[in-house]
């Protein structure tokens, strides 16, 4: 069950141009979102440099460099580890 | 026949989550691991990166994962085989999920090998949580038997 602090009570409205509207609903329907996920998503993360989906297919391709490196290059994995928990902080 | 098994008994919340990426790689059985969208080298990491993504879309809270375990019949006879099957099986919902698997050696009776796949509840893709409905899992279970090539049956557990 969601914990109370994740609950989202509180409402606030935002003013838009028409133009702006219509390009934030077309936005959310195209990443399966509602406009309300999607600008708090993107206020909330707005710091973030990569979206998950970035961070997850970059850590998909250093998962194959570090079995190319166990056979090849082992002292690179520790590199290619730490340049990975950059990516993903 | 392989045996699909949903656990559906997560409590404990994100410490289940932790408990589980301990658990799955205990080396008195693991022969594997693997993941998609985490380090599967590192259990600290691949806690650490669900949790970022539960983060990112404000979920934190609620069902921290699925927790899936395939049993394969004893026609799958070698490790080499069972890890194959392991990464084929987590494929499966690596498209929107995070997966972290390992490959187990046990006798259960029905089989030797089985895999554990800790599934994030929270998509990468847009943070809609996993689905673990009759459906979703009945999906799984026939993509099982197609990539196993065993008549699958599938149960929820705890």
């Amino acid at each position: 069950m969601r914990s109370e602090s994740e609950k989202k009570g509180k409402v606030t409205s935002v003013r838009l141009t028409e133009e702006e509207y219509l390009e934030f609903e077309e936005a959310a329907a195209k990443e399966g979102m509602t406009v309300s996920t999607l600008l708090r998503t993107c206020a909330k993360n707005r710091k973030s440099l990569y979206t998950p989906a970035q961070k997850v297919h970059t850590q998909n391709i250093a998962n194959t460099a570090i079995e190319l490196a166990r056979e090849y290059s082992p002292e690179k994995i520790k590199f290619i580890e730490s340049e990975m928990k950059k990516i993903w902080q | 026949m392989a045996i699909v098994k949903l656990i559906r008994n997560t409590d404990g919340g994100n410490n289940y989550l932790r408990n589980m990426c301990k658990y799955i790689d205990n080396p008195s059985k693991a022969l594997a691991v693997g993941g998609y969208g985490v380090n599967p080298y590192n259990k600290n990491d691949v806690y650490n990166q669900m949790m970022n993504v539960k983060s990112y879309y404000g979920k934190t809270s609620g069902n921290p994962l699925l927790h899936v375990v395939v049993a394969y019949n004893f026609s799958v006879q070698d490790a080499a085989t069972a890890c194959r099957l392991s990464e084929l099986c987590a494929r499966y919902f690596s498209d929107r999920f995070q997966v972290y698997y390992c490959t187990h050696f046990k006798d259960r009776g029905c089989a030797w090998y089985h895999t554990h796949l800790l599934i994030n509840s929270v998509s990468y893709v847009d943070g809609r949580m996993a689905d673990s409905g009759y459906g979703t899992l009945d999906g799984f279970k026939k993509y099982v038997e197609s990539v196993t090539g065993q008549p699958s049956r599938f149960f929820y557990g705890d």
